[in-house]
């Protein structure tokens, strides 16, 4: 592995070449910038992977379970497991998607857990992705981008392929296809994830689409070909998200949706990937319950743990994070990507006494967990020494006639050593993550 | 019971060529227990693949793509029902009807207004409509153009005048924060004009309509559209379109009890 090290400018070089950028949005401008490589591997031994992998399926499991229910029966909140409020003030939640059942019952197809692992060897889950979560084109491309450059590297060492992500996303099309065509749809080059959508579009020979290259009639999604002959459309694996698919259903001044899709959708017409509705499982109120969720739906004991959290919801628990905010982070359950995470132990006296006043008032609003003292992985510096960065795995699962987890994934790092966030959308780098075959 | 001969009427016109419509039309009657549809015809007009389907709410849509370019869209629905809500069967509460939406936010008026109400307000759900419904129209009074189709309950209780949305809102965002459940109704009243919004509180399995702006219980001369959250769940024509330039709408609605 240590011959890959020498590569890494040859390597990042490459990568700029291919367009392996990243999107972010900072106060209303885009700023495209590269996703740092970083060329020494996250290695993750046979054994541990296969734990991780047992774990993974049984939780994305209960989430698939917990998503059928919450948008027919609600026996969850039935049955007390989950107050009811978490799920009807969700933002994730879309009353429009109630009663729909998706083609072979499948909502989360594509599910990014993100992981990291503590000092003590234990993995823990920080978050549920289970809306389009993205990144499994970076470790693909990197891991071509190695072979080419340190091709005996991999002869020598036994890791899994993970250029079968491809194949993997492509059973996942067919399985929930419903007799048409398989269709990527991008909002567009100015989306964070512009290269990831057109890879993958590449991998799985998915027809890679624009919104004004799809419509709805008849309840059936059409793709429109340059001859002008139209192609009935039996997958959508949709790069955009829920509040601008449909602009009939959600917002009305969407430019990027495409009309009518929902009632296609509804009416059985055409698998969407993921399903619309799906931030309601994802939602960081509802982390909270997810182990609960695999004792009621499945009847297991969870094999992933999550994160000590305390809801402020509950009395004892707003009591100990009102006590012990210090040591804590804070969540905002509204924001993702990195956004709206505080860490008590930097925060000044009065920022405390306003985020205390702040989740006294709205309690719902928060969760706040334990911090975790994660692993450090080491990082080539840019004068060439090893450092150590927290970095997290993003493992990918897919949900197709049976529920694989790919052996690879996403390890970010962060962009400073004391930095604990490793969200892409703040800045790190990115390692390619090997599990080992033997 | 009473039979019910309805019409509704929507004529848009534009000042140039609509290249592409797309619409999601609302205005197809509930065909239930309560209010049964003897006939009906619909009328629409330029027209392609008319595709008749159901929202989450429960409501019927009609929707449709155009690319044949038009300067006008007519829609005319009208036929004959027969209602009776006495036959009205409980349902299971679904629990979107107990938090506020976009439209039913509690913002500072809202707030001021609940603050206002008296102890001991809350008593069965009907009887507590009825008396916020009295305080709704001590501070609030019908008038039309002051507010918009965007105008949310709070800006509306601000401004203090508004029409049956404005009302409807007002009154489910103080319900539904008093713990009982209300949904918003579009629909048609009895006499010629344009339609009508109006409000629904749970009662024992039952939902009981209530017209807050005319401050009288729904009776059998009312017919449903459609229900939601709020106003948003029931646009009664929701379109999308290229080109039209300037529209030129007019509306009827009309209930004549047989």
């Amino acid at each position: 592995m240590y011959g890959l090290i020498e590569h890494k400018e040859v390597i990042n070089e490459l990568l700029a070449r291919y367009g392996v950028k990243f999107g972010i949005y900072k106060n209303n401008r885009f700023n495209e910038r590269l996703f740092p490589f970083d060329t020494i591997p996250r290695i993750i031994p046979k054994n541990e992977f296969a734990f991780l992998e047992k774990g993974l399926i049984q939780r994305v499991e209960a989430l698939n379970c917990f998503l059928r229910d919450i948008y027919s029966n609600k026996f969850i909140i039935r049955d007390g497991i989950i107050p009811e409020e978490f799920v009807y003030t969700s933002v994730g939640f879309l009353p429009a998607c109630e009663g729909i059942r998706p083609p072979k019952d499948i909502f989360n197809h594509i599910s990014g857990i993100d992981l990291v692992q503590g000092k003590d060897m234990k993995w823990y889950v920080l978050e549920d992705n289970l809306r389009i979560p993205s990144g499994a084109s970076y470790p693909m491309i990197a891991r071509e981008l190695c072979r080419r450059a340190s091709p005996d590297t991999f002869q020598n060492n036994s890791v899994f392929d993970n250029r079968s992500y491809g194949n993997l996303l492509k059973e996942v099309f067919d399985y929930v296809n419903t007799d048409g065509i398989n269709v990527i749809l991008t909002p567009g080059r100015y989306n964070s994830a512009f290269f990831e959508h057109s890879y993958l579009a590449e991998k799985t020979g998915a027809v890679f689409a624009m919104p004004q290259d799809l419509f709805v009639e008849g309840n059936y999604l059409y793709y429109s070909e340059y001859s002008g002959e139209k192609k009935k459309v039996g997958t959508l694996y949709r790069r955009i998200s829920d509040e601008y698919i449909d602009p009939m259903t959600f917002y009305p001044d969407s430019l990027l949706g495409v009309p009518h899709l929902i009632d296609a959708y509804r009416a059985g017409n055409v698998a969407v990937v993921n399903a619309p509705g799906n931030g309601v499982a994802d939602d960081k109120g509802i982390y909270y319950f997810v182990p609960k969720m695999i004792e009621y739906y499945l009847h297991e004991d969870p094999i992933l743990s999550n994160a000590q959290t305390y809801l402020p919801y509950y009395e004892n628990d707003r009591k100990y994070v009102l006590e012990n905010l210090e040591n804590l982070v804070i969540k905002d359950v509204s924001e993702s990507g990195g956004y709206g995470v505080a860490f008590g132990n930097t925060m000044s006296a009065s920022d405390l006494e306003r985020f205390r006043e702040l989740i006294k008032k709205e309690p719902r609003r928060f969760i706040a967990q334990e911090v975790i003292d994660f692993q450090d992985l080491k990082v080539l510096s840019d004068d060439n020494k090893q450092v150590d960065r927290k970095a997290d795995l993003r493992a990918f699962v897919l949900y197709g006639e049976e529920i694989k987890v790919w052996r690879s994934g996403l390890t970010r790092f962060s962009q400073s050593a004391d930095s604990l966030v490793v969200n892409s959308s703040q800045g790190g780098g990115f390692k390619d993550t090997w599990v080992l075959s033997r | 019971m009473a039979e019910l001969e309805f019409t509704y009427k929507m004529d848009i016109s534009f000042s140039s060529d609509v290249l592409k419509h797309c619409y999601s039309l609302r205005c197809i009657p509930f065909d239930n227990e309560f209010q049964k549809i003897k006939e009906i015809t619909v009328d629409i007009s330029p027209s392609n693949n008319r595709t008749y389907t159901e929202d989450g709410f429960g409501n019927n849509v009609l929707t449709d793509r155009i690319t044949v370019p038009h300067r006008h869209f007519g829609v005319n629905v009208h036929g004959f029902a027969e209602t009776d809500l006495s036959k009205r069967q409980p349902e299971k509460l679904n629990g979107i009807y107990k938090y506020p939406s976009e439209y039913t936010k509690v913002g500072d008026a809202i707030t001021e207004f609940l603050n206002a109400l008296p102890q001991d307000f809350v008593t069965t759900p009907v009887d507590t409509a009825q008396r916020i419904i009295k305080e709704i129209h001590k501070v609030f009074k019908y008038k039309s153009g002051a507010t918009s189709i965007k105008t949310t309950a709070d800006e509306a209780l601000k401004l203090g005048c508004g029409v049956c949305q404005d009302y409807s809102h007002i009154f489910i965002a103080v319900s539904r924060a008093l713990g009982i459940p209300a949904r918003y109704v579009a629909g048609i009243q009895k006499g010629i004009g344009e339609t009508h919004a109006w409000a629904e509180v749970y009662d024992n399995g039952i939902w009981i309509g209530i017209d807050v702006t005319n401050n009288r219980m729904i009776d059998d001369t009312y017919l449903q559209l459609s229900h939601g959250r709020d106003f948003a769940d029931c646009g009664i024509n929701r379109g999308m379109l290229i080109g039209g330039g300037l529209q030129n709408q007019s509306i009827l609605a009309e209930i004549k009890v047989l």
